[in-house]
């Protein structure tokens, strides 16, 4: 599976950066004849998506839905085959190779991640089912199906940054579970009260370690804190459709490049730009400088002021991507701002 | 059985390549695919945005496959994104066009079945958007996909903490029985829709299990995770589960394999090996599944012996019942033992209704092994079989048996008999008028004479079967009432049904029948119905007692082994009737006889109370007319008459009447030349032909050949016969509606003869 595809399918779900800054683009396609996918490799970033100015490629039996990319230049995808493959990617060319493959779910894969020990890798499928891998040997050690805790399509799987046994999953069935692997009843149902919609995408803060936030099919962010039920869950409603990745940055934004749904979103390790990707086969770029510097105590106050208060950089309604890609950012001082992309 | 395939077929959620997937698919041993119309990820904006204008192709070419092979071998699945009902009108309005959007496509490519995913009791809108596609008229299947236990009744094993659902909703959450239900009650329980029940891991308790072998199952999606490993690594089912595939077998269900391959090293086709071995291995069928092979849940019109005469073929089926003459035999055995005298004078039988004679052979065979001498009178009134019998004596039996060609109520016997055999039972014991037959011979009948057979009780069951009430519904006839279907008995053999509960015993007769003659009947019964679910119709079948402890019976707990000759009946109801568990039926069934008429008539009163079926309206119906306050007109053309009637019904009444002002006046119909003008006139030049239309049965009771009916000058004058034979070609205009190509009878029917008018043609 390392031939090099001529072309670069139209649909493009992800983004990941390695580690030395290259960027890792999956595209699928989900129209005409074949339904395939590829995996991607561009040294330059920029050079995104010509396959003139590829790097490496490679084919895949089929689309792929997520990328995760390890720091030790491996990538784990997320297949519509109801795969879950592990490539390498090899230098000196950084050849994209296919290391492992493996059918672990019914139906497709939605999304995967790695545990915070790169031991485990976890992905959630829409057969309902969470299925835990074991990287080394990888083959699926756990599955959480049939007596899953889920009974509609899981969109999402998010691993814990620190702990390497918690995750996150949310689901078509609105719920959003808490999961650790050490008990023997392993998930935890958590409020989503707050949740006016299906939760689609979920991202633990990288700040403070048990507040998670949740976007959903409405284009509505909920952040709550695990640990502390007193501190009530902030919901800010940004889309206007679904919400389809998150991220974390420092500052706010919002821009409408795109003409398509806005599938992967990602920074850049060394700078400060965002990339994204879309369905309309354009990889963008924009620097997020500091625009506004605000420092209030509390957070709930300072999303509200933050949404007035911030300059959009947008055009009229009718323009606008559909889907975008959401990244909210945590100041230092608690404070949340939103921005998108 | 033998020498059919299982029809097995693979679900790919997912596939790259059409044709790859189907050759391999083929390779493995699956005969058809089910497969996504449009790529599964790929969602669609409808509503606003840049995304609407979104360039590309929807989906793969329908080049990629001939149409035959599209409209043969791919079940097209629906999108599993979709939202239909939920609560935000934005994603509600995506879901709805791209749902619409892949069923029209669908309906491009003319697949054979759709499948449609149902996750829960939110369908409401989905049921309409289905109902709207399937009255746009395309002839698809719709295929529910639900599974027997829900994915939510199979959650929870994870989670802590309590589930935090009302009592009620849980119960409608988990029971998918009851998604069902409410989307084919929504859709007008229309037959385009039919089930793929999903077989999941955990089944659910057989009493729920049981309601759905009564519901349009079309397919049985089976998940590669259900199945086990055997000790020779090959995939293999658990007894419960084979017990259930077994048993939807028996409906001719296709199966579907679905999800991972789980056993790489033996292939995808070893789970199409197992399915079709199990196939292999079902029971044999016995004797009556052989012989019903073709006709289960097919309605019939029940036979009316006592009006028809019977076929040859008829006959001829019946006397390959292995059971019921042997039965027979050793009733008149015992019955001969019992009378054998110590003088060994003769024993006088008589067989009433003696059809092609195979009761008369019974009954010499028992009277040879219970070594007493017997005389026996056959009587038929079938003069073609007794064409038979006079053949049969002449060759066989000899002096012993004499043959009556009459009907056995008009028959004066020249002496009493010992014993009487009849065998005049139909499907609910008495709806072949066994009772008022034997009732016209009880008179020479010994007083101490036996009748063979001596009692015979109805019985009636209720049950649910979806698709035995549509096949009624399809027996709508213009010239009948609407309600017509529903109010009439059908013999049918019941297999796509699911009892609510036991059958009950209703009518019960007595011979030789020593009292006053009444055989009107009345009773009610109760049912308990153990789970909710709806109620069609109810089922009918008779226990009868030949003599002693001999019995033939096709009661379901009670059935004669073996014995095919009677299918059970159907009384289907107007309306299907929701019912919850625990709930006590009640029912109320009628025999009412009168001269000339038998019926039955059934009401239910509990939980509900439902209209009276199959009342006989007293009246004779015809058209009704713009200017005239009466319905009836009679035309008349020189001394023929034409009468114009919406029912047969009306007719035999008319028959009815002029055979009594016949009596009164002396005159009677010509039945030669009386015709029922069928619905297909064709005119040719200037004459216009009636042709008759091939009856039913029930028509076949008024005229074998065709009768012409005249009636001069209205009812109360002399009936006049008439060697005409034409009708009149034009009926006049704004005398009474034109017969249009609906009307079965070309006649209308005046109430007073001042009505009458003569007309002529073209006028």
């Amino acid at each position: 599976m390392s031939q090099e595809p001529a072309d670069i399918s139209k649909h493009l779900d992800a983004i990941a950066f390695a580690p030395d800054g290259g960027l890792v683009l999956s595209a699928s396609s989900l129209t005409n004849r074949s339904w395939t996918g590829s995996l991607w490799y561009f040294n330059n970033p920029d050079a995104a998506p010509d396959v003139e100015q590829v790097t490496s490629g490679s084919v895949a039996d089929s689309g792929i839905s997520d990328v995760v990319v390890m720091s030790d230049n491996r990538a784990i995808t997320a297949s519509d085959s109801g795969a879950v493959s592990l490539w390498q990617l090899e230098d000196p060319n950084k050849t994209v190779l296919c290391k492992a493959y493996s059918v672990g779910h019914d139906d497709i894969v939605t999304s995967v991640s790695v545990t915070a020990d790169t031991g485990k890798v976890i992905s959630s499928s829409q057969d309902y089912s969470v299925l835990v891998w074991d990287l080394e040997i990888f083959v699926p050690t756990q599955t959480y199906r049939g007596k899953s805790s889920h009974y509609d399509i899981v969109k999402c799987v998010c691993c814990h940054p620190n702990h390497s046994s918690m995750f996150i999953s949310a689901g078509q069935d609105g719920r959003l579970l808490l999961w650790d692997l050490r008990q023997s009843k392993p998930a935890t149902l958590l409020d989503t009260v707050e949740l006016s919609s299906n939760p689609t995408w979920v991202a633990w803060q990288p700040v403070e370690e048990h507040s998670i936030v949740t976007g959903t099919e409405t284009g509505e962010l909920v952040m709550q804190d695990l640990r502390n039920s007193a501190k009530m869950p902030i919901s800010v409603h940004v889309h206007s459709r679904s919400i389809t990745k998150l991220k974390f940055a420092c500052h706010n934004f919002r821009d409408r490049l795109h003409n398509d749904f806005v599938t992967g979103i990602d920074w850049q390790p060394k700078d400060n730009w965002l990339f994204s990707c879309g369905w309309d086969f354009k990889v963008n770029s924009r620097e997020v400088t500091e625009m506004e510097n605000l420092s209030s105590p509390l957070a709930t106050m300072a999303i509200n002021e933050t949404v007035k208060k911030s300059p959009t950089v947008s055009e009229p309604m009718d323009d606008a991507p559909q889907w975008n890609g959401y990244t909210t950012e945590l100041q230092a001082n608690g404070s949340m701002n939103e921005t998108d992309s | 059985m033998e020498g059919k395939r299982l029809s097995c077929g693979r679900d790919f959620t997912f596939s790259s390549d059409l044709n790859t997937s189907l050759s391999k698919a083929f390779s493995d041993g699956f005969d058809f695919v089910c497969m996504p119309i449009v790529n599964p990820r790929y969602k669609r904006e409808f509503i606003e945005g840049p995304a609407v204008k979104r360039p590309g192709a929807l989906t793969r070419s329908d080049m990629l496959l001939t149409s035959q092979d599209w409209s043969t071998l791919i079940v097209a699945k629906i999108s599993p994104w979709l939202q239909l009902d939920s609560k935000h009108d934005v994603i509600r309005c995506n879901s709805e066009k791209a749902f619409k959007q892949e069923l029209i496509f669908a309906s491009h490519l003319s697949v054979p079945a759709i499948l449609i995913l149902l996750k829960g009791t939110e369908c409401v809108n989905m049921a309409r958007l289905i109902n709207e596609h399937i009255l746009r008229g395309h002839n698809h299947q719709y295929w529910m996909q639900i599974p027997l236990k829900s994915a939510l009744d199979q959650c929870d094993d994870v989670i802590q903490g309590e589930g935090h659902l009302s009592g009620d909703e849980m119960e409608w959450k988990y029971d998918t029985w009851k998604w069902w239900n409410k989307l084919r009650t929504l859709c007008d329980t229309s037959k385009k829709i039919g089930l793929a029940l999903e077989i999941t891991a955990d089944l659910p308790p057989s009493e729920i299990m049981d309601r759905w072998y009564g519901e349009p199952v079309k397919a049985a999606i089976i998940s590669t995770s259900v199945f086990m490993t055997n000790k020779k690594g090959f995939p293999v089912l658990s007894k419960e589960h084979q017990k259930i595939i077994k048993r939807l077998f028996k409906l001719d269900v296709q199966m579907i394999v679905s999800g991972a391959d789980r056993h790489p090293e033996k292939g995808i086709k070893t789970y199409q090996q197992y399915l079709d071995h199990l196939w292999q291995t079902q029971d044999p069928p016995d004797n009556i599944s052989r012989f019903a092979k073709g006709y289960e849940d097919y309605l019939q019109c029940p036979l009316q012996p006592l009006m028809d005469n019977l076929e040859s073929q008829t006959y001829e089926v019946f006397e390959k019942d292995p059971v019921k003459y042997s039965q027979y035999q050793k009733a008149v055995y015992s019955a001969l033992v019992s009378k054998k005298k110590e003088d060994d004078s003769m024993i006088v039988l008589m067989v009433l209704g003696a059809g092609r004679g195979p009761l008369v052979t019974a009954s010499l065979n028992a009277a040879q092994k219970a070594e007493t001498r017997v005389f026996i009178y056959a009587v038929e009134k079938n003069p073609n079989a007794v064409v038979t019998l006079e053949n049969l004596k002449y060759e066989m039996w000899g002096d012993q048996v004499t043959i009556v060609s009459t009907d056995m109520r008009e028959w004066q016997a020249p002496e009493k008999a010992d014993i009487i055999i009849s065998e005049l039972l139909g499907s609910f014991g008495d709806n072949e008028l066994s009772p008022e037959c034997l009732d016209g011979v009880t008179k020479f009948l010994k007083d101490d004479g036996i009748s063979i057979p001596e009692q015979y009780t109805s019985y009636v069951s209720p049950l649910s079967s979806c698709k035995l009430w549509n096949e009624a519904r399809l027996c709508k006839d213009l010239n009948k009432p609407p309600e017509a279907p529903f109010e009439t008995p059908y013999v049918v053999r019941l297999r796509n049904v699911y009892l609510l509960d036991q059958p009950r015993p209703l009518f019960t007769f007595r011979h030789p029948n020593k009292g006053i003659a009444d055989n009107n009947r009345y009773d009610e019964l109760i049912f308990t119905v153990r789970e909710d679910t709806v109620l069609h119709g109810f089922g009918g079948y008779f226990h009868c007692v030949l003599f002693g402890d001999i019995t033939i019976s096709i009661v379901p707990e009670t059935h004669s082994p073996g014995m095919f000759s009677w299918f059970p009946m159907f009384f289907p109801i107007k309306e299907p009737l929701h019912l919850k568990a625990g709930d006590r039926l009640k029912l109320h069934f009628w025999r009412v006889a009168t001269d000339k008429n038998v019926w039955y008539e059934w009401c239910i009163t509990e939980p509900r109370v439902c209209p009276i079926h199959n009342p006989k309206d007293p009246h004779i119906h015809g058209l009704p007319l713009p200017t005239m306050p009466h319905e009836a007109r009679i035309i008349q053309y020189a001394d023929d008459s034409t009468l114009v009637l919406t029912d047969f019904d009306s007719a035999k009444k008319v028959f009815l009447l002029c055979e009594l002002y016949g009596m009164a006046s002396g005159a009677c119909i010509n039945k030669e030349k009386s015709r029922v003008i069928s619905k297909r006139a064709r005119r040719n030049n200037n004459t216009t032909r009636y042709y008759r239309r091939k009856s039913n049965a029930i028509e076949r009771g008024l005229s074998r050949r065709s009768h012409n009916l005249w009636i001069r000058r209205g009812l109360h004058h002399s009936i006049n016969t008439n060697q005409s034979r034409d009708y009149p070609t034009t009926p006049p205009q704004g005398r009474f509606v034109r017969s249009s190509t609906d009307q079965r009878y070309n006649v209308q029917l005046y109430p007073t003869s001042a009505d009458c008018k003569t007309t002529k043609p073209g006028v």
